[in-house]
């Protein structure tokens, strides 16, 4: 983002007459709404996509009317009808948390939009600690989650909030281990610079580098899956247990927040998949065909199309499964293959 | 050793069945989608289906049969018995004796049973296809079938008038003609003359009730 | 960045930490003193930012954030009446406690004035992971080794107290 700023700065005579900070800041704001409207679109579309996939799967057709072809204009009059309706608040509910509760959700997903890398080199913020600062802001969405929960002064609520919390704080281990040793091979946290060491041919990917890392890869996948509170680890809003979990007493704008998190946190699991071991803006050939943004793009709604087709495949685990599934089996896992990769990397070094 | 056996099987399984059911998932998604897009597209509907009822009170007799058949009294006739009066004859060629005032089906009680469509012996009185049955009004559900009597009378004394109109004044160039004929014809022409009055009379007494024998339904 | 901008977003960070540091004392009710604690750890996550340690930055909000404000948050709903909203903590024995904290900021405050802290000029941002892997694999590595092996004793040792005891 310095490089093109410096450059805009440079090229036009309006933002030099300006002193450098305004124009910084200028920047900044310009590039927080480029994300949060590429993160508005993300979920817009993948929430209509959710409804096209699972209408197909069960044999129906989903959104045709709105907009004309195939409804494409459903969730964006959806979104419109949202942000219009009445701002309601529980009686009984505590009204401060509750009102920064959807804030707090929607923030912690609109910070790891800036560090996820589109194209070489194509990110809002290009970080050192990429990888790690996704992790750490990502943890932040429980927050929002469990305050949401508790503020709303509802049962159902608060079990949807204590389930997302100790289904997020546990499945945040697997995840991390995971991504470990595809740092360890890479040398770097940073995104980019793991997404250039990916260059060059299928072989080049970290999935198809090393078993381990392929396990690993698979893994993630299940861990970040549930870290999202996607099926088959949706307990936190259960509906046939919790009504809606922890947003059932939100509506309209709030309500909206806390679904556009939802929907563009699949964006956000799928992209760091796709960096971390998918060979991220790579073409599957040795050399690059296409732009590398839509190969990253193309593989971004491959994965999330595997997600909705898991969704909509897979009943919901009970608690003490979900336990077992990550306790027991996704951390040995992911640490023998932590090990394993580390044992690779001993035996053939370089490679 | 067989509890690690289990807890590598149970891996391998549960990757195993999430994939078998992903496969299943992903034929049915290739499926052709079994939703009918409703107010553009309709079901074929069977041929006895049985939606909200119709009558051709052009063709009904007004035999009361179905009042009588229907389990909820939902039918309601009244009709006037006129004797050797014909209103007509139906499209079967029955003979309608008697006027039917009123002819009302309340949708709102009818169950759409159908038995009072099975003795109409001019099977005038049908269920259509249409089912959708809702209505803005509850008082739309009442189906009102009599023709409007008043205007129907009306339109037919208009009819005889004009009718009568036409014969006099035929009649009149046609005395006129004769009288220059011959006396003993244009005495005869005006007897003549004030028949089409009684038609019309007759219809004025058969609007005031208890004039006539008036039969309520079945009910 | 000019130092005048550094020093308002140091203040803005600063003011951050101390006024939700405070909310989380003084808030009579308990999860509003959580909540706030939230907002303290983003403000030191921010300082750190400001001292370009964006490793530190990042670890902060993810081992506090995502770890003890969870943990600290599950400890206040497992607690009883946790239903009603009002979870409110008291306050008790104030002449005392007021004479301690008067009597702890006065030491902190000498502390602070007479200590020579060797202050050093803000360099270039540089990347800080690499070096603080090999530090923490060379230099330091007997600390680093410890505090694992105190760590996974915690661990074994809060299973072991969480584990229901029908064996005996």
């Amino acid at each position: 983002m310095k490089e093109w700023v410096d450059g805009l700065v440079e090229g036009s005579s309006l933002l030099q007459s300006l002193p450098i900070e305004v124009s910084y800041f200028l920047a900044m704001v310009f590039f927080s709404l480029v994300a949060v409207g590429w993160m508005a679109i993300c979920a817009l579309f993948f929430v209509w996509l959710e409804r096209k996939v699972s209408a197909r799967i069960q044999s129906r057709l989903g959104p045709v009317y709105v907009g004309g072809r195939f409804g494409w204009a459903q969730t964006p009059a959806d979104a419109l009808k949202l942000l219009m309706k009445e701002d309601l608040v529980p009686e009984s509910a505590d009204r401060l948390l509750f009102n920064i509760a959807p804030a707090i959700a929607f923030m912690a997903t609109l910070l790891t939009f800036v560090a996820i890398p589109i194209g070489n080199g194509l990110v809002i913020a290009d970080l050192d600690i990429g990888i790690f600062f996704i992790l750490a802001v990502s943890s932040l969405g429980v927050i929002g989650i469990i305050m949401g929960g508790w503020a709303s002064n509802s049962k159902w609520s608060l079990y949807g909030g204590m389930r997302a919390a100790s289904q997020i704080v546990s499945y945040e281990i697997p995840v991390a281990l995971s991504l470990i040793g595809v740092v360890m091979i890479a040398g770097t946290l940073n995104l980019v610079e793991i997404g250039r060491g990916q260059a060059g041919g299928i072989w080049n990917w970290y999935l198809f580098k090393s078993p381990f890392l392929f396990a690993a890869g698979i893994v993630y996948f299940i861990a970040a899956l549930a870290e999202v509170n996607r099926t088959p680890f949706d307990l936190p809003e259960a509906e046939s247990e919790l009504v809606s979990g922890y947003n059932t007493e939100y509506s309209g704008m709030k309500f909206a927040f806390f679904f556009l998190a939802e929907f563009a946190n699949l964006f956000v699991i799928s992209a760091v998949a796709v960096v971390m071991f998918l060979g991220a803006w790579n073409s599957f050939l040795p050399w690059q065909i296409l732009p590398g943004p839509i190969w990253f793009l193309g593989k971004v709604f491959f994965l999330v199309l595997v997600i909705m087709w898991l969704r909509w495949t897979l009943p919901r685990l009970r608690v003490d499964q979900l336990m077992h599934t990550c306790w027991k089996v996704l951390i040995p896992i992911s640490m023998v293959l932590l090990i394993g990769v580390g044992v690779q990397m001993w035996l053939f070094p370089g490679n | 050793m067989s509890a690690v056996k289990k807890y590598f099987s149970d891996i391998y399984n549960s990757m195993a069945t999430v994939l078998v059911g992903m496969a299943t998932t992903g034929r049915t998604a290739f499926r052709k989608p079994v939703t009918l897009e409703y107010p553009d597209v309709r079901w074929e509907l069977p041929e006895r289906y049985r939606g909200i009822l119709h009558n051709r009170i052009e063709d009904c007799i007004g035999c009361l049969a179905c009042a009588r058949a229907c389990p909820v009294n939902c039918i309601h006739i009244d009709i006037v018995k006129r004797g050797k009066e014909e209103y007509g004859v139906t499209s079967d060629g029955t003979k309608i004796t008697q006027w039917i005032p009123r002819f009302d089906i309340d949708m709102s009680l009818c169950m759409v049973c159908g038995l009072c469509t099975e003795p109409c012996p001019t099977e005038c009185l049908t269920m259509t296809k249409e089912y959708e049955l809702a209505v803005h009004d509850k008082h739309d559900m009442y189906l009102e079938f009599a023709l409007d009597r008043d205007k129907v009378m009306a339109e037919k004394a208009e009819a005889e008038k004009k009718a009568a109109k036409e014969k006099a004044a035929r009649e009149k160039a046609e005395k006129e003609a004769a009288a220059k004929k011959a006396a003993a014809e244009a005495e005869a022409a005006g007897k003549e003359g004030a028949e089409p009055e009684k038609p019309a009379a007759d219809a004025e007494a058969d609007g005031k009730p208890g004039s006539e024998e008036k039969k309520p339904d079945a009910s | 960045m000019s130092d005048e901008i550094r020093l308002g977003v140091f203040l803005g960070f600063g003011m951050i930490t101390l006024v939700s540091g405070a909310v989380v004392a003084l808030a009579r009710t308990i999860i509003y003193s959580v909540f706030a604690l939230l907002f303290t750890f983003f403000g030191v996550a921010g300082l750190y930012v400001l001292l370009h340690a964006d490793f530190l930055a990042a670890t902060q909000v993810m081992i506090y954030v995502g770890g003890i404000l969870v943990l600290l948050l599950f400890g206040v709903m497992l607690t009883h009446k946790i239903a009603t909203v009002q979870l409110r903590s008291a306050s008790m024995q104030r002449g005392p406690a007021a004479l301690i904290c008067g009597g702890l900021l006065a030491l902190l405050l000498y502390v602070i004035f007479k200590t020579p802290w060797p202050v050093k000029e803000l360099g270039p941002a540089t990347p800080t992971v690499q070096r603080i892997g090999r530090y923490l694999m060379t230099d330091y590595l007997l600390a680093f080794e410890v505090i694992s092996v105190l760590l996974f004793a915690v661990l074994v040792g809060a299973a072991l107290m969480a584990r229901r005891e029908t064996n005996r």
